[in-house]
C-alpha cells in the first residue's frame, strides 16, 4: 500500500511536469545573460498569468498585446505627452489638407517586417481597407468601427506615400489613429500574410513553427505561455540597417504578468523584474524603494514618486437617473463643497498628489487653457470645501438634518452606495467618510460588479477617472459631455456622467474644426463651455491621477524621469502599444 | 459469494452506480450551465467594454459589437437551446471557446491550467493525507512515542488558521526576512522551461511554500479525525482478540487499527481533490500560482459563461467519477461492507 502510495505521488508529480513543460515551450531558445534582459510586467488584470499569451492580434477583442506582444509592433509615430513632441518612427512625416479632409502620410524609407518584406503604403492602406471592411460589417474588430465612422477611404500614392481621406473635418485625426500614445493610435498588419486570413477577427497571429506574428519591431516572441512571454533582439531589425538608430542594447525581454501590488513590490526587491506595472499604493512603493537602494521612479525617492497620467480622479453623479436627488443641482453642488480634496491626498496618498477642481491632467498644453480660465473655477467656488455651504444649500433644496446627522426630506436621506474603481478604493473611503460628515448617506462600496454598475449606468454615484481624455487640448474631455456619447442607462460607457448640454455640443462642434495648436481660437470656446460646466455641477473633480512604476537600475539606466521625461515609464499600461518605445532607450548598467 | 470476488447482484449494482453517476453529472451540468446565467451581467459586453473603453474609443459601435459576437457563441439564441447546445457539448467534452480568452478553446486553457495544480495541490493533498493520518493514528496508539503527542496542539492550532493566512506567513518568513525562497510564480522570470533536473528542481523550489501552507493547515484535520476513529476502534472487540492472540504492536497497528480506521478518511480524500480545480483558488491567487483556481477566479470576474462551465464541469466529473470509483472498490477496502451489501 505504501509503495503504490508513493508510485502514485511520483506518477502525478511527473506527468504534471512533462505536462507543464510541453505547454511551455516548443523550441529550444539561447542563453542570454540577465545583465542583457529587461524583465518587465505585463498586462495581466491581477491574474498570475498573462492573458491570451498566444494571441498577438491587436483588432482581436479579447486579445492582449500588452502581455509583451506589443514589442513586435511598431507605430509610425510615438507621442511624448510631457513635452508634445512628435516622435516619427515608421513614418517620417504628416500633413493635414488645408481643409482637414485628409492626411498624407510619408513613410520611412527601408522599413522592414522581420520576414525581410518592406513595410509600406500598401500595408497601411490594407490595414485601414480592412477596418474599414470589418467596421461597416460586423464591427467586431478593435477600432474597427471608429475608423469606419473616421476615415473615408485610403489612397495609395506611392510605396512610401498613402492617403487617408476623412469622412469630415478634423484636424485632431493623426491624433486619433497614427499617433500612437495612451489609448490612440492603430497597429499595422503584413498585407502579405493577412490577405490570405479568412477571419481577421478571430485569427490569433501567433504560430512558433511559421515565425508569426511577423513585425516591424527590434524583438521577436521565441515563448509564450501564460507564465511568461519571452522575446529575443532581431538582430537584423531594419532600423539598425537602414541607419535610424541604433540596435537596442535590450538582447531579450521577458514579459511575466504583473499579478498584485504585492508581488510586484517583491519582485522588484528582489531584483527578478525591471519596472512594474502602475501599483496603487504609493506606501508600498515607499517602502520597495527603503528595501533596495537601486529602485526608483519618475519623481526618484521624492513624492509623488510617479508620473501623472491622463484620467484625473473625479466622485460623478449619474445624471440619467430621472428620480436621483442629484437632478437637484444645489444638492450637487452641496456635494461639492462637502469635499476636502488636500485632505483625501493627505490620507490617501500621504501627501503625495495635487488636489484638482479640474477633469483635465496637468499636461503643458492643457495647463495654459486653466491658468487663463482660473476665474471660472473661482466664480463658481469649484475648488472650495465649506461646509457651511453645504447646509445653506440643503435646506434651500428642502432637507432638513435629522436626528442622526443626515439630510433628509420625505424620510428619505441622500446617498446610497458609491460604487468605486479598484484602483480608487483608498480615496473612496476617504470621500465616503467626508460625505457623511456633511450629512450625506453615502456607503463605500468596491466589489467586483462596481466597474460594471457605474459603466452600465446602474449607480448613482461613483469614483472614476476621465478615461479617454484630453492630452494636448481640451477637445477630448469636452468630448465626454456631448450628446453623442452619452448612454442610456443599460449600455456601457466609460464616459460616466452620462451629462450632456447643447451649448457644449455646439461649442465641441465648433472646436473640433480648429487645429489644436490655435489655442487663440480655442480658449473662449473652451471657457464658455466650461463656464457651463462648472455652473452645471457635473461632477466633483478630486485629484491628478499618478502612475506609480518602480524602475530597478541593478542592471537597466536611463529610465524615463522628470529630468529626462522621454516617455511614461509604464511599458503595459497603455493599449496603443506606446510603452515599446522605451526598451529602446534603456542603457545597460553593468558592462 | 466468494472470498475476494463480488456476488450475482454485483453487475446491476454497477450499472446503478453508473446511472447515478450520468444522473449526478447532469444535474451538477445544469446548474453549472443555469447559476452564471443569473447575473445580470453580460459577458461579451464586458470583455468589449474593457477593450474598447482601454483604447479610448468614444464607444461607438458597441451594440453591433455585443450582437455580432452574441452570434457567435449562440447567445442570441433561445436559452433552451442554449442548453440543449451545451449539456450536448459537454457530453462529447467540447467545452466550448471561451469568451475572455476568444478565440482559445476552453480545454486548452483548462488542460495549461491543469497540470500546475495536479502538481501543487495532488501532491500536497495526498502528503497531508498520507502524514496527518499517520501522526493521528500513532498519537493515540499505547506503545508509540510519546514525542508524537506533543504534535497535537500543534496540528490544532495550525488547523484552525485559513491555509491563506499561513501562505501570507511563510512568504513573511521564508522570503522576505531570510530569503530562502521565491515569493511566488511558477518558476523564476526568464527561465526557459525543458526536461532538465534545473527546470525541475525551479518547479519544486516554487512550489514548496504553497505546498506547504496547504499541508500545514490540514495536517491537522486529518490527524483529528484520525485520531477520533482509532479511540473509537481500539474498543472494538478484535482489537482485544488480536492482543489475545499475541500479535506484535505494530501488526495490531496497522493491519487491524489502521485499517479499519481509515475508510472513511478515504472518502474525504476522494472529495478533498475536488480542492484541486477549486479549492485552492486563494492558495493560487497568493502565491501567483498559474494553475485552475487562477484560471476560474479570472473567468468568474468577467463572468465568462463557458469557461466557468469548463473548469466547474472537470470539476463535477473529477468528483463524481472518484466517488463512484471508490464506492466500487469500497467493498474490496473494507470486508464490513461487502458483507453488508451482499448478506
Amino acid at each position: 500500500m505504501k509503495s503504490f502510495r508513493l508510485l502514485a505521488l511520483g506518477a502525478v508529480s511527473t506527468v504534471a511536469m512533462l505536462a507543464i513543460v510541453s505547454t511551455a515551450s516548443a523550441q529550444s531558445i539561447k542563453d542570454v545573460p540577465r545583465e542583457r534582459t529587461l524583465v518587465q510586467m505585463g498586462w495581466s488584470q491581477g491574474a498570475p498569468t498573462l492573458k491570451t499569451p498566444r494571441n498577438a492580434n491587436y483588432y482581436n477583442l479579447a486579445g492582449e498585446y500588452r502581455n509583451g506582444h506589443m514589442h513586435h509592433f511598431e507605430p509610425l509615430f510615438f507621442f511624448n505627452n510631457f513635452t508634445g513632441e512628435v516622435i516619427p518612427w515608421l513614418a517620417e512625416s504628416f500633413e493635414m489638407s488645408e481643409d482637414n479632409t485628409s492626411v498624407t502620410v510619408h513613410l520611412r524609407d527601408g522599413a522592414k517586417w522581420s520576414d525581410g518584406e518592406a513595410f509600406d503604403a500598401e500595408d497601411v492602406a490594407f490595414t485601414y481597407n480592412m477596418l474599414l471592411e470589418n467596421g461597416r460589417g460586423t464591427g467586431d474588430m478593435r477600432k474597427s468601427v471608429e475608423v469606419a465612422t473616421q476615415v473615408d477611404s485610403v489612397e495609395v500614392i506611392d510605396p512610401l506615400t498613402v492617403k487617408v481621406n476623412l469622412a469630415g473635418p478634423d484636424p485632431r485625426y493623426p491624433f486619433r489613429q497614427l499617433i500612437n500614445y495612451f489609448g490612440h493610435g492603430l497597429v499595422w498588419v503584413p498585407e502579405h500574410i493577412w490577405k490570405d486570413v479568412e477571419d481577421p477577427a478571430t485569427f490569433t497571429w501567433y504560430d512558433e513553427e511559421k515565425g508569426w506574428p511577423i513585425g516591424t519591431g527590434a524583438w521577436k516572441a521565441v515563448s509564450a505561455a501564460p507564465e511568461q512571454i519571452i522575446l529575443d533582439r532581431r538582430d537584423d531589425w531594419w532600423g539598425a540597417e537602414a541607419g535610424f538608430r541604433d540596435l537596442p542594447a535590450v538582447e531579450r525581454i521577458v514579459s511575466i504578468p504583473a499579478s498584485d501590488n504585492t508581488r510586484m513590490a517583491e519582485l522588484m526587491i528582489n531584483n527578478e523584474a525591471d519596472a512594474t506595472m502602475s501599483m496603487s499604493s504609493p506606501a508600498l512603493v515607499e517602502r520597495a524603494l527603503a528595501q533596495n537602494e537601486a529602485l526608483t521612479t519618475f519623481t526618484g525617492n521624492e513624492p509623488p514618486l510617479g508620473n501623472m497620467d491622463w484620467w484625473p480622479h473625479a466622485l460623478y453623479f449619474n445624471h440619467a437617473i430621472e428620480d436621483s436627488p442629484f437632478q437637484d443641482k444645489r444638492v450637487r453642488e452641496a456635494v461639492r463643497f462637502a469635499i476636502d480634496r488636500q485632505q483625501i491626498i493627505d490620507f490617501a496618498w500621504d501627501g503625495a498628489n495635487t488636489p484638482n477642481p479640474w477633469p483635465y491632467p496637468a499636461y503643458a498644453p492643457l495647463v495654459k487653457y486653466m491658468e487663463a480660465s482660473e476665474d471660472i473655477v473661482e466664480k463658481h467656488r469649484a475648488a472650495e470645501h465649506n461646509l457651511d455651504e453645504t447646509a445653506r444649500l440643503m435646506e434651500e433644496a428642502g432637507y432638513e438634518m435629522s436626528d442622526d446627522g443626515l439630510w433628509e426630506k420625505e424620510g428619505e436621506c441622500v446617498g446610497g452606495p458609491i460604487e468605486t474603481h479598484q484602483n480608487l478604493a483608498g480615496i473612496g473611503q476617504i470621500i465616503v467618510q467626508q460625505l457623511i460628515n456633511a450629512g450625506f448617506c453615502a456607503e463605500f462600496s468596491q466589489t467586483p460588479e462596481s466597474f460594471d454598475k457605474f459603466r452600465n449606468g446602474e449607480s448613482v454615484w461613483h469614483i472614476f477617472g476621465h478615461n479617454g481624455g484630453s492630452v494636448f487640448d481640451p477637445v477630448d474631455t469636452l468630448r465626454m459631455y456631448t450628446t453623442p456619447n452619452v448612454m442610456p442607462i443599460g449600455t456601457s460607457t466609460m464616459f460616466v456622467a452620462r451629462w450632456s448640454h447643447p451649448e457644449i455640443d455646439r461649442l465641441v462642434a465648433e472646436m473640433q474644426t480648429i487645429p489644436p495648436e490655435n489655442f487663440d481660437e480655442i480658449l473662449p470656446l473652451f471657457r464658455e463651455a466650461m463656464d457651463i460646466w462648472f455652473g452645471e455641477v457635473v461632477e466633483v473633480p478630486i485629484e491628478q491621477a499618478y502612475h506609480l512604476v518602480p524602475m530597478n537600475t541593478t542592471y537597466w539606466t536611463n529610465w524615463p524621469s522628470e529630468d529626462n521625461p522621454y516617455t511614461p515609464p509604464c511599458i503595459s499600461c497603455f493599449i496603443s502599444g506606446w510603452g515599446s518605445y522605451l526598451p529602446h532607450n534603456l542603457v545597460p548598467a553593468q558592462s | 459469494m466468494g472470498c475476494g470476488g463480488f456476488g450475482d447482484g454485483e453487475p446491476m449494482r454497477i450499472l446503478k452506480r453508473l446511472g447515478l453517476l450520468a444522473l449526478v453529472i447532469w444535474l451538477a451540468a445544469s446548474l453549472n450551465f443555469v447559476l452564471p446565467r443569473l447575473t445580470d451581467r453580460n459577458p461579451i459586453e464586458e470583455v468589449i467594454a474593457q477593450a474598447m473603453g482601454e483604447s479610448g474609443g468614444t464607444m461607438q459601435g458597441i451594440d453591433q459589437i455585443v450582437a455580432a459576437y452574441e452570434a457567435r457563441f449562440g447567445m442570441d439564441q433561445p436559452l433552451w437551446k442554449q442548453y440543449f447546445y451545451s449539456i450536448w457539448d459537454a457530453l462529447r467534452f467540447d467545452l466550448g471557446i471561451s469568451i475572455s480568452f476568444f478565440p482559445e478553446k476552453v480545454s486548452t486553457l483548462v488542460l495549461e491550467a491543469l497540470p500546475w495544480s495536479m502538481a501543487l495541490l495532488g501532491t500536497a493533498t495526498l502528503f497531508s493525507f498520507i502524514i496527518g493520518t499517520a501522526l493521528g493514528a500513532a498519537t493515540v496508539w499505547p506503545t508509540a512515542p510519546r514525542f508524537l503527542t506533543w504534535f497535537v496542539p500543534l496540528v490544532m492550532v495550525l488547523a484552525a488558521i485559513p491555509f491563506y493566512l499561513i501562505g501570507l506567513l511563510l512568504i513573511v518568513i521564508f522570503s522576505n526576512w531570510l530569503n530562502w525562497l521565491p515569493s511566488g510564480g511558477g518558476y523564476s522570470p526568464g527561465t526557459i522551461p525543458g526536461y532538465s533536473w534545473s527546470f525541475a528542481w525551479e518547479i519544486f523550489l516554487h512550489s514548496l511554500m504553497p505546498a506547504a501552507s496547504i499541508l500545514l493547515a490540514s495536517i491537522g484535520l486529518w490527524a483529528l479525525s484520525m485520531r477520533g476513529m482509532m479511540v473509537t476502534v481500539q474498543g472494538e472487540d478484535y482489537m482485544v482478540l488480536a492482543k489475545a492472540k499475541g500479535l506484535k504492536s505494530w501488526r495490531r497497528f496497522w493491519r487491524y487499527a489502521v485499517r479499519n480506521a481509515i475508510t472513511p478518511q478515504i472518502t474525504t480524500l476522494v472529495l478533498a481533490f475536488g480542492n484541486i480545480v477549486t479549492g485552492a483558488v486563494l492558495v493560487e491567487r497568493i502565491f501567483g500560482y498559474p494553475g485552475l483556481g487562477n484560471l476560474l477566479y479570472q473567468a468568474i470576474l468577467v463572468v465568462d459563461f463557458y469557461l466557468i462551465f469548463g473548469c466547474v464541469y472537470l470539476l463535477i466529473l473529477t468528483i463524481g467519477i472518484s466517488l463512484t470509483i471508490l464506492d466500487l472498490i469500497y467493498p474490496l477496502i473494507d470486508p464490513r461492507i461487502r458483507a453488508q451489501t451482499y448478506g
